[in-house]
């Protein structure tokens, strides 16, 4: 048998090895806060390529280029105290803009603190949070000294984060319900809403100088359902289907468009979105899923695809 | 307990991007500050090149594919001979990212900048208010319409059909 055969052998086998071993994973999760020293982190992907454009007055544009983002995310949760503080991390670790055949951006995205109080833990969840953003990224990439202007242009374009501190507080809901050995074995809903505070961002202007570009607040939530089949192999895994959004309160006047990179003022999406969870092994699981926003404004205009892995500790 | 105050800190100045240039080497321009002009189509029938300074056509912006667009635009020839495409002090346009101005003779963009029509006056300076961008002298014959166009992602912005005045 020659080498890339045995190869392509050894690799079915540790693939199949991989599915046999999977077990349900829980997903990530607001409602329900972590005991002390418990921990949850998630390594992801996500990559969202189109040539069009959620435009500033809801409808979807054309454009003459592709833009393709990349971004790995790093997203992690521990439990300060029991039932009472639960804090998460949320970044961008590296984050990839970039115009097919024009030129790309990259670096570090935007940061995001959060603090999680359960209120009420009987007969649903029912948890408080504060969310902290910290404008980690670039607002305004430059091409660098001796550059022309058309690539200022494209760099200027393609922001790796919105310039803005910013706070949201907000509300997260959840119940879990089956865990029995028939339909449905085990279910969670959870429902979020928030109230997303906005200041103004840091940004240059196109002689490059400072400014500060004024964000408007916006309302959030989120509505996601995790089940598991009850099937034999198939009850292995978590499926989930969600529905979340971003209402900016920006007119459409205000509404700047920073093109595709979803990063300026008036960014509103509303999405849906499929995701497939389970446990590798031990505390460590895996999870793919894609998003898609059906009404939006100032975003791209095509399916977030993103895949991670995870570690429950 | 320092180390974590500079940590903290750094984090809230940001952190800057890194640009890779993917044009090919032949698409791209020199410094702003060094471009030629652009001789495109070189044709001066028709052009008046007398010394007085003299509107030759005027125009209104209009927002395109959704966005706005407000003011007047007018081709001057200036008391030098030169020519120069004005802009308001009305003028208003959205807040895109890599905004430049275009002569055209084209009616539309659309989606793609074609290089013997379209002459790039530069980078828009301001979203609103006045400003003046230089127009080469060769490229002023046929070409009526000007464009706020979003290079980067090829959209257009805002149009001003310029009518000859009388």
């Amino acid at each position: 048998m020659s080498p890339a055969m045995k190869l392509l052998q050894r690799t079915i086998f540790a693939v199949a090895v991989l599915i046999l071993s999977l077990l349900p994973q829980a997903a990530e999760a607001g409602p329900w806060t972590r005991d002390r020293g418990s921990a949850f982190i998630s390594l992801s992907y996500g990559r969202i390529a189109t040539s069009r454009l959620f435009g500033t007055d809801f409808s979807i544009q054309p454009l003459g280029a592709t833009y393709v983002q990349q971004a790995v995310q790093l997203y992690g949760e521990v439990g300060l105290v029991d039932r009472w503080l639960t804090a998460t991390f949320e970044s961008q670790i590296f984050r990839h803009n970039q115009l097919i055949d024009q030129g790309a951006t990259y670096g570090l995205g935007d940061m995001r603190l959060g603090f999680w109080s359960g209120l009420i833990t009987q007969p649903v969840r029912l948890t408080a949070a504060f969310l902290m953003g910290i404008p980690t990224g670039d607002s305004a990439p430059s091409a660098g000294q001796g550059a022309d202007p058309e690539a200022q242009l494209i760099a200027r374009s393609l922001p790796t984060g919105d310039g803005e501190a910013d706070f949201e507080l907000r509300a997260s809901f959840g119940y879990s319900f089956g865990h029995a050995r028939r339909w449905p074995l085990e279910h969670y809903l959870v429902l979020e809403a928030g109230y997303w505070f906005r200041t103004q961002g840091r940004s240059r202007d196109l002689q490059n100088n400072l400014i500060f570009l004024e964000f408007s607040d916006a309302f959030t939530y989120r509505a996601e359902l995790g089940t598991k089949l009850p099937w034999r192999f198939i009850n292995r895994f978590w499926f989930v289907i969600r529905m979340a959004g971003v209402e900016s309160f920006a007119s459409s006047i205000q509404a700047s468009y920073t093109c595709a990179a979803g990063l300026g003022n008036g960014v509103t999406y509303n999405a849906y979105g499929f995701e497939v969870a389970a446990r590798i092994y031990k505390g460590f699981g895996a999870n793919i899923g894609l998003d898609s926003a059906f009404r939006a404004r100032c975003v791209a205009a095509g399916s977030n695809l993103k895949a991670g892995l995870t570690v429950e500790f | 307990m320092r180390k974590w105050i500079l940590f903290i800190a750094g984090l809230a100045a940001g952190c800057d991007a890194r640009f890779v240039d993917y044009r090919p080497a032949s698409e791209r321009s020199l410094p702003a500050e060094s471009s030629p002009p652009d001789l495109a189509g070189v044709d001066l029938s028709g052009v008046d090149l007398s010394s007085a300074e003299k509107p030759l056509a005027e125009g209104t912006f209009v927002g395109r594919a959704g966005h706005a667009g407000t003011g007047t635009a007018t081709l001057v020839q200036r008391l030098d001979g030169g020519f120069e495409v004005r802009f308001g002090s009305d003028f208003s346009v959205s807040n895109v990212p890599g905004p430049a101005v275009f002569l055209t003779s084209r009616m539309d963009m659309g989606a793609s900048i074609d290089t013997q029509a379209d002459i790039n006056l530069g980078t828009l300076a301001h979203f609103n208010g006045a400003q003046t961008y230089s127009v080469p002298s060769a490229s002023v014959p046929g070409r009526r319409n000007v464009f706020v166009f979003c290079q980067p992602f090829r959209v257009e912005v805002s149009k001003a059909a310029l009518i000859d005045s009388k």
